[in-house]
């Protein structure tokens, strides 16, 4: 068992969750993610969460609209679908529950 | 002055440095390989390519008109490295770390080095190198020596022994990795020595508990293999030293040859310590006197001396752990033998030719 292993199996499961939640405040896209990330302190580059959109988009828990930008090429701003803010309280259940257990744990 | 190309990024034109071109075309080409598994690879390598663009339209605005590496590294370390992605796929099964590696940084195939394994060895290594070469297990190895052993093929053992002074230790990580045919790369390294620093621990965790619970023969077994790896290095210290006496002979007559040479032609009279100085009868043969052709002997002494003397420095190295000699030292020494090689050749064949001309005149 190797602590970082571990600790990158938490943030795995994590990861979509934060994703959710984030959208689940408005649209955004990749840049404002990544930001929102950093200031909840939870640090990842750029490239982990390009195959990770695309994957929830695919599952229909989120979906894009293209922005014209002044900065360069349009931009995706993704946005919860239906099946996303349903998923998203699922997972705010289960959250709940491994929080509880590990609260009873710990006391 | 630099060469600039242009590229286009998500339909937008850009100038780039052909340093910076480079180093973007690899990064790209490693994101292609990392996602290869992808359904969507497309769809992800397009997104990230909109978002070089953004970013080097960001860089751009200082009135700067093409991306240098500056850019492209800065840029590149925004997106991350391709190790660096965090494994957001849902079934952990389909991509463990291992394949990852194998997607990027083994395209080509393995190449194996072969190493004397010092951590497995049980006398010098050379069973444990050669199983981690053929990738089969190292007893199966060893059993088959010691079978060839006792059908007879007595020359099991000096093969093992020239094993022993030419094969390497594998001692750095690299050097390890390379004798398991994983490429020595940083990655790789920095698990490597993780998985090594684990094994360890429980190696000698292992050996701990084992100790206190060893039977009878088991202590037999480990004493009869110390008693092994003893005789091998007894075996080693007297060969080398054969080989180390009989370079010293050489030397000393090399240093004789050159002592008494210069007094003898002088005076024609050949001393006790130069057995060469008179002509020499073999069967009624007179194959004259070497003394009298200096060149020759010069030659012929260098050219046996100089390997013989290596050969006893290598294994009293291997065994008393002697410092190797700089590369440069080993440089000349090869030089001059190639010299001694090739005079011995020209001076032996004019000798051959006197000696042939002095029998024929004499009968």
């Amino acid at each position: 068992m190797n602590i970082e292993n571990v600790k990158s199996q938490m943030r795995k499961g994590m990861l979509e969750y934060c994703i959710l939640l984030i959208l689940s405040k408005g649209e955004a896209y990749v840049s404002d993610i990544i930001q929102a990330l950093k200031d909840a302190r939870l640090i990842v580059v750029e490239g982990t969460l390009y195959p990770l959109l695309t994957r929830l988009k695919n599952d229909e828990l989120l979906s894009y609209t293209w922005k014209e930008s002044s900065q360069g090429p349009p931009r995706k701003y993704y946005n919860l679908t239906e099946n996303g803010q349903a998923f998203l309280t699922e997972l705010e259940k289960s959250w709940s529950e491994l929080n509880n257990t590990i609260q009873s744990l710990k006391s | 002055m630099k060469k600039t190309l242009t590229i286009n990024l998500a339909n937008t034109v850009y100038h780039i440095d052909e340093d910076a071109y480079n180093k973007l075309q690899e990064y790209f080409e490693k994101l292609k390989q990392h996602f290869s598994n992808e359904e969507d690879a497309k769809e992800i390598l397009t997104d990230i390519e909109a978002r070089f663009a953004e970013l080097f339209n960001e860089r751009l605005k200082y009135g700067m008109q093409v991306i240098t590496l500056k850019e492209v590294d800065e840029t590149i370390g925004i997106m991350g490295n391709p190790n660096d992605f965090e494994d957001t796929t849902e079934n952990p099964d389909a991509r463990t770390g291992k394949t990852e590696f194998s997607n990027e940084y083994q395209p080509q195939k393995k190449r194996r080095r072969l190493y004397r394994d010092v951590d497995n060895q049980k006398i010098a290594g050379v069973a444990a190198g050669l199983a981690a070469y053929l990738n089969v297990d190292v007893t199966l190895i060893r059993v088959i020596l010691i079978l060839l052993l006792l059908i007879g093929v007595g020359s099991i053992i000096p093969v093992y022994l020239i094993l022993w002074i030419a094969l390497p230790e594998a001692r750095t990580a690299a050097q390890k990795l390379e004798m398991q045919g994983e490429e020595p790369t940083i990655e790789n390294i920095k698990n490597f020595v993780k998985e090594n620093v684990e094994r360890v621990a429980e190696k000698t965790a292992k050996e701990i508990n084992a100790a206190r619970e060893r039977n009878f023969f088991q202590k037999a077994g480990d004493s009869v293999i110390e008693i092994i790896q003893a005789v091998a290095k007894a075996i080693m210290a007297v060969i080398g030293g054969i080989f180390g006496l009989l370079g010293l002979v050489i030397l000393l007559m090399l240093l004789a040859s050159i002592a008494f040479i210069i007094p003898f032609l002088i005076t024609g009279v050949s001393s006790p310590f130069f057995p060469f100085g008179s002509d020499i009868y073999i069967e009624g043969y007179n194959i004259g006197n070497l003394a009298m052709y200096p060149q020759l002997l010069v030659s012929l002494l260098l050219f046996i001396g100089i390997p013989l003397g290596a050969i006893a420095y290598a294994i009293f190295q291997k065994i008393f752990g002697w410092k190797p000699t700089s590369k440069n030292a080993g440089w000349i020494l090869v030089i001059v033998w190639l010299l001694s090689f090739t005079l011995s050749l020209y001076y032996g064949i004019i000798y051959a030719h006197e000696i042939f001309v002095l029998n024929a005149t004499n009968l």
